[in-house]
């Protein structure tokens, strides 16, 4: 339980922090009051790319390990990109414990360590969002589709991002 | 007849296959504990000795020539931090043995000043916060608790080492300190590591259950270890060509020669046995209590009802197939009344009934003779190893006349 106690903590450190000092396009909180081990996102397509003018919705899940242990992020609403898994769950090296990061290669800063973030976490979604990493295997299809065919991936994203805003 | 003698041969060759195999094993892939406690109590070296007693040659030299030296062993849980346990457990150890609530103080002063480092390379305080009050909370206990003035109780810290979550906010403190710090200080270290510092402190410093490297080692102990006067050692058991563990000193390299007398040293060095992949602590004769009487086995046994608990730690699962129960015995004469019930762990009901008989003089434990130390009863049932009905029968510890 204390553990427990020491993970609500942080996380009522962190949502405070995101009120407070908001970041542009970044949105974040716990769904309920009664569960702060699960949070609702949303996260805006960067501009000038395909996602721009999105608002993707996403759900953040803790663990009672957390920080020690990152969250995981799942998209919640239409998405294809090449790194995220077709139910939606993202698959970047900041979501992944050390020893268990799919992409060795990606930038450093990027692995997840106790003092990440939520805050850390979005923005890095949002990074991956503009540029994805096509030799992850998340989703192969949109790896494949980016590759080889950008221009069908772009209209299937767009239509994705105005879906994302009721159009 | 042929068949059967062939059969005989074939399951003799088996059976050395087998023996060579468990060699092997016991020789190359030491598996720590991933179960046992964060931070076990304090046992026998003895324990070292007999987990290798059928091991390489190597190893079987350098345990027998440890345990005369270093007379007690502590486990530390091998989960991936232990380095970084080891020697955050030590480090509050060391302070708690000086006994001294002035210089406690003062490390809380200098661990809270460090934050400015923290900062100073971007982490924001509502991050970390939560580690380093955990951290300051831990010596604030321990200089205020009674054990402060019996140093030798460890119990405030084993017990705060145990917990999870205060276990884990020190050892997550002191990663983000020593990644601070390497950004402050690359040029200290940026010459031995093939990536740059920032890639290695994000990938091998501040992830939590990344084990240390030897550079992490020395960065924490530049950062935690000599400001404080404290001393670190590594023991290295390993397969190198020796009769000895290979014994490394991290010492302030910049600091004149010393001259504190060897005893005052003895106190303020922490030391880790390092076997491939994983870090415990041992403990040199005369670093713990040096003066302390040896305590009778009648008075430690009346210690044992409410010390019963903790010894369920100490033992754990390991133990019950070792044969030295003597060498426990005997670290008890370091810890004192920690308690030790074996009857309760290991050995239902064995040895309780023969107490009286088998270790009731100080006498045969001073002389550490491990026939006196455990009774007939012991000797011939299988928990005993040397008995050939235990599951790691040794065959040539095996004299069924004695």
């Amino acid at each position: 339980m204390a553990a427990k106690a020491r993970t609500l903590r942080r996380l009522l450190g962190e949502y405070r922090e995101l009120i407070n000092n908001e970041t542009e396009g970044i949105y974040a909180g716990p769904i309920s009051e009664e569960d702060w081990m699960v949070w609702e996102c949303l996260i805006a397509g960067p501009p000038d790319t395909p996602f721009e003018g999105g608002m993707f919705s996403a759900t953040l899940t803790f663990t009672d390990d957390y920080p020690l242990s990152p969250p995981t992020l799942k998209f919640t609403c239409d998405i294809l990109h090449p790194n995220v898994y077709p139910d939606g769950t993202v698959c970047i090296s900041i979501l992944h414990p050390p020893g268990d990061d799919p992409n060795m290669y990606e930038h450093a800063s990027e692995r997840w360590s106790p003092i990440q973030s939520v805050e850390k976490v979005l923005l890095s979604v949002m990074s991956m969002l503009a540029e994805p990493n096509d030799e992850s295997g998340a989703n192969v299809d949109a790896s494949k589709m980016f590759r080889e065919n950008r221009e069908r991936y772009e209209k299937i994203v767009r239509n994705c991002a105005r879906k994302t805003v009721g159009l | 007849m042929a068949e059967t003698s062939a059969s005989v041969e074939e399951r003799a060759g088996m059976k050395t296959a087998q023996e060579l195999a468990d060699l092997e094993k016991l020789s190359a892939t030491y598996e720590p504990d991933v179960n046992g406690p964060l931070v076990g109590q304090l046992q026998s070296s003895k324990i070292l000795e007999a987990e290798y007693a059928g091991a390489d040659p190597v190893y079987v030299r350098k345990t027998a020539a440890l345990s005369p030296k270093y007379s007690n062993y502590r486990t530390i849980r091998g989960d991936g931090n232990c380095g970084w346990r080891a020697l955050a457990f030590g480090y509050f150890e060391l302070l708690l043995r000086t006994g001294d609530e002035k210089f406690i103080q003062n490390e809380m002063d200098r661990l809270k000043s460090l934050c400015s480092w923290m900062n100073e390379v971007g982490m924001s305080e509502y991050l970390y916060e939560d580690f380093v009050e955990e951290t300051i909370e831990l010596l604030k206990t321990i200089s205020q608790s009674p054990a402060i003035d019996n140093p030798y109780d460890d119990t405030p810290v084993v017990e705060a080492f145990n917990r999870d979550d205060a276990s884990n906010a020190i050892i997550t403190h002191l990663k983000l300190l020593v990644s601070a710090h390497l950004r402050l200080h690359p040029d200290a270290y940026e010459a031995f590591i093939e990536t740059s510092i920032e890639d290695y402190r994000s990938s091998q410093i501040e992830p939590y259950g990344v084990q240390i490297d030897h550079l992490g080692v020395k960065a924490l102990v530049d950062v935690l270890f000599i400001p404080a006067g404290l001393v670190v050692e590594i023991s290295y058991l390993d397969r190198s060509e020796s009769d000895e563990v290979n014994v490394h000193k991290f010492e302030d390299e910049s600091a004149p020669p010393k001259v504190t007398p060897a005893e005052d040293e003895a106190q303020k060095t922490l030391r880790m046995l390092y076997r491939p992949g994983h870090y415990d602590l041992i403990y040199k004769n005369g670093d713990l209590a040096p003066a302390r009487i040896p305590v009778s086995y009648s008075a430690t046994a009346a210690a044992t009802t409410e010390g019963g608990v903790r010894v369920s730690m100490m033992l754990g699962t390991e133990y019950t197939r070792n044969p030295f129960c003597s060498s426990v015995f005997s670290s008890q004469v370091f810890t004192g009344g920690g308690g030790f019930d074996l009857c309760e762990e290991g050995y239902p009901g064995l040895l309780r009934g023969s107490t009286g008989s088998g270790l009731g003089s100080t006498d045969a434990m001073n002389k550490g003779k491990i026939d006196d130390a455990y009774t007939k009863l012991f000797k011939h049932s299988h928990y005993n190893t040397s008995h050939y009905q235990n599951v790691n029968f040794q065959p040539e510890m095996w004299s069924p006349q004695d």
